[in-house]
């Protein structure tokens, strides 16, 4: 019964105020600019912050989340080695990618293969494409969890033995030879030449690579023949599980420091990082760079709320009569200040839902021009940002709508009505 | 007839920056249910100051209140608000009607504060209240629209409708010509035919005159509490116009 009463108190006063309200709406519709652009502009961040987040880690998925990256140069903590800077590291070599197929000493390491990259002009006939290559293994298809669709991958006598052979990428396939058969067509990869006998699947876009504008050959070919080094870029190992993805960066750090002659953890020249740490290390960036931007937009949220008080105050003043007439009928203070805080909160949620939909629209915009720009978007609008945006609203009119409502309450009934 | 109201040695006083205004000086008087009072005097006389205090807006400073045999000189605001809600109506000289709205929710308005009605209820009680002031074919009407005379009688419409013992009238004609001045009192005298008390606040003698008993004011004392015996109804007054 407590209840009924309550909600029909609540329904009465709700019916009051939008009353109140709709007679001045060019005012009420002003004062409630001020929350939408900063509802509209929370909802934005938001959603474009966690598209941009999930955009993000969709890419470094689609590496897959049981590899393990090994680049030369050390690095500190959380951060990336030199070598992806720029800086030239030589220390890895091909025979410590050899070492680390060792299955006594890394039981949990599916697989291995290195990467030398490198870019190059493609000819084939009167045709020339420029594209990266890498210089990689007979088990990348295994680390890299992918196919060819015609022809066949290289094998490891190839991978040793400077096979002058390539395996094209989707794209770089369709670039140069378009329709035509590509298997067992001669190319000239800055003038060496090869012959082509595999073409990859399609596979998208993943951790910021194109996967299908590239050429892969032998690393034996890429580091004699094209780069001239003797060194490796990195090398990725597949774990066999993501339980042990830890045990095994442990297995690898420990077999490299041996052949490296390194005794102290300190004096390592590479560094191996799980592509999990860094979509977790990524996730915690954007997480962070995307509360600071609703923090920006909060006080925007904080103008809008004192522009609601300003609003209010005038709003009160002018309807001093009719609080003080709604007094003389029987109005209490706690019925003129329940009055006037329902329809501060009603002009602040109002202006969230109009916020929230912009918002929402704005970011949709943004995912549809993304998607068509080829990126992987996701359009995020979640439930959490929506209440969040609909708890701020209630809380900015509860908050900036007191003073007024309770300057309201305590007019004296016979001032109010003698009041010009 | 029971005792409604009852006052004794009255006072008030009002306390602005250290300035101390004393208004009224100490006033006695009792009324009974279903009476027709009219509180007359001069501009000054403290008669709008009785009326806040008799009609729960205000407190007594010194003095007795006692209203249906209860002490109510010194009740919290709340309280105060509760009996102006259930027990009181008003009507004002200048109608007092919420602007851009409907006749019939400004006559709604008191109920509205009474959580008892449902919404229901509150129209078919606000309808009948329209209907015994001659106003039914009004109800949907800007309440911008009337008349003086019809504002006025939607105010006596709205005074009614939580069914107070007592409408208290300030001034009720003060703002409309004879005619419609005429037409409110016809209806206040109908109300009090049905067993309201009206006690009405005015300087006018012919408006007064409606009432069955005048007590009159000057600077804060009663001078004179006199019945006038059977009231000069309305009907009889446009005859003697003539």
């Amino acid at each position: 019964m407590v209840v009924g009463y309550f909600s029909m108190y609540l329904l009465d006063t709700y019916r009051l105020a939008t009353k109140s309200l709709s007679s001045n709406r060019k005012r009420a519709a002003l004062t409630m600019l001020g929350i939408i652009i900063g509802i509209t502009a929370v909802i934005f961040i938001m959603s474009v912050g966690a598209g941009a987040q999930s955009l993000i880690i969709n890419q470094i998925e689609g590496i897959g989340s049981n590899l393990i990256g090994i680049l030369p140069g050390a690095a500190d903590e959380e951060g990336p080695p030199v070598s992806v800077m720029g800086v030239l590291v030589t220390t890895l070599k091909y025979d410590d990618a050899k070492a680390l197929e060792n299955k006594s000493r890394l039981p949990h390491a599916d697989s291995v293969a290195v990467y030398n990259r490198g870019v190059a002009t493609v000819t084939w006939q009167n045709r020339s494409v420029d594209t990266s290559f890498i210089g990689t293994s007979a088990s990348y298809l295994r680390v890299e969890d992918t196919q060819v669709t015609a022809g066949r991958f290289f094998s490891e006598e190839e991978e040793r033995g400077i096979g002058r052979v390539a395996v094209m990428g989707y794209t770089t396939k369709q670039d140069l030879f378009g329709d035509h058969e590509a298997i067992g067509e001669r190319i000239k990869i800055n003038k060496e030449s090869f012959t082509v006998i595999g073409v990859m699947e399609e596979r998208g876009a993943s951790g910021f690579e194109n996967n299908d504008e590239l050429i892969l050959i032998p690393v034996s070919a890429a580091q004699k023949l094209l780069l001239g080094v003797n060194h490796l870029g990195f090398i990725r190992v597949r774990a066999d599980a993501s339980e042990n993805i830890d045990q095994t960066i442990e297995d690898i750090e420990i077999v490299l420091r041996e052949r490296h002659n390194i005794d102290n953890p300190e004096d390592d020249d590479f560094t191996v990082r799980a592509v999990a740490q860094a979509i977790e290390a990524l996730t915690l960036i954007t997480d962070a760079l995307k509360f600071f931007l609703a923090a920006i937009a909060a006080i925007a949220l904080l103008v809008g709320g004192v522009g609601i008080m300003n609003i209010m105050l005038v709003s009160v003043t002018e309807r001093t009569k009719e609080i003080g007439l709604r007094k003389a009928v029987g109005a209490t203070k706690s019925n003129v200040l329940t009055q006037f805080l329902v329809e501060a909160v009603i002009l602040t949620l109002s202006a969230g839902v109009v916020g929230i939909i912009i918002g929402s629209a704005i970011s949709a915009l943004v995912a549809v021009v993304a998607q068509l720009l080829g990126y992987n978007w996701d359009l995020v609008i979640s439930l959490q940002s929506i209440l969040l945006a609909c708890g701020v609203c209630i809380f900015i009119g509860l908050t900036f709508g007191y003073y007024p409502a309770r300057r309201a309450a305590k007019l004296d009934p016979i001032e109010a009505l003698r009041y010009e | 007839m029971d005792s409604l109201i009852k006052i004794t040695d009255l006072k008030k006083e009002f306390v602005n920056d250290e300035v101390v205004t004393k208004v009224l000086h100490g006033i006695s008087f009792e009324i009974s249910s279903g009476e027709f009072l009219a509180i007359m005097g001069p501009s000054g006389s403290g008669k709008s100051t009785l009326m806040h205090i008799l009609g729960f807006l205000d407190k007594l400073t010194t003095g007795s209140y006692f209203f249906k045999g209860q002490d109510v000189a010194d009740l919290a605001e709340e309280e105060m608000a509760r009996i102006r809600l259930k027990e009181i109506g008003f009507v004002f000289q200048s109608f007092n009607l919420l602007p851009r709205t409907t006749v019939l929710d400004n006559v709604k308005l008191p109920l509205i504060y009474n959580p008892q009605a449902k919404e229901k209820e509150r129209i078919e009680i606000a309808t009948k209240a329209l209907e015994a002031v001659g106003l039914s074919h009004r109800l949907e009407y800007s309440s911008s629209k009337l008349s003086g005379g019809e504002k006025q009688r939607v105010a006596i419409a709205r005074a009614l409708v939580n069914d107070p013992d007592i409408i208290f009238a300030d001034e009720p004609t003060g703002n409309l010509d004879s005619k419609s001045g005429q037409q409110v009192m016809e209806v206040l005298e109908g109300l009090n035919d049905k067993g309201k008390t009206i006690i009405l606040v005015t300087h006018e003698k012919d408006t007064a005159e409606h009432a069955e008993r005048i007590i009159k004011l000057r600077d804060g004392l009663v001078v004179s509490d006199n019945r006038v015996g059977n009231r000069v109804s309305a009907k009889d007054h446009k005859e003697l116009r003539k």
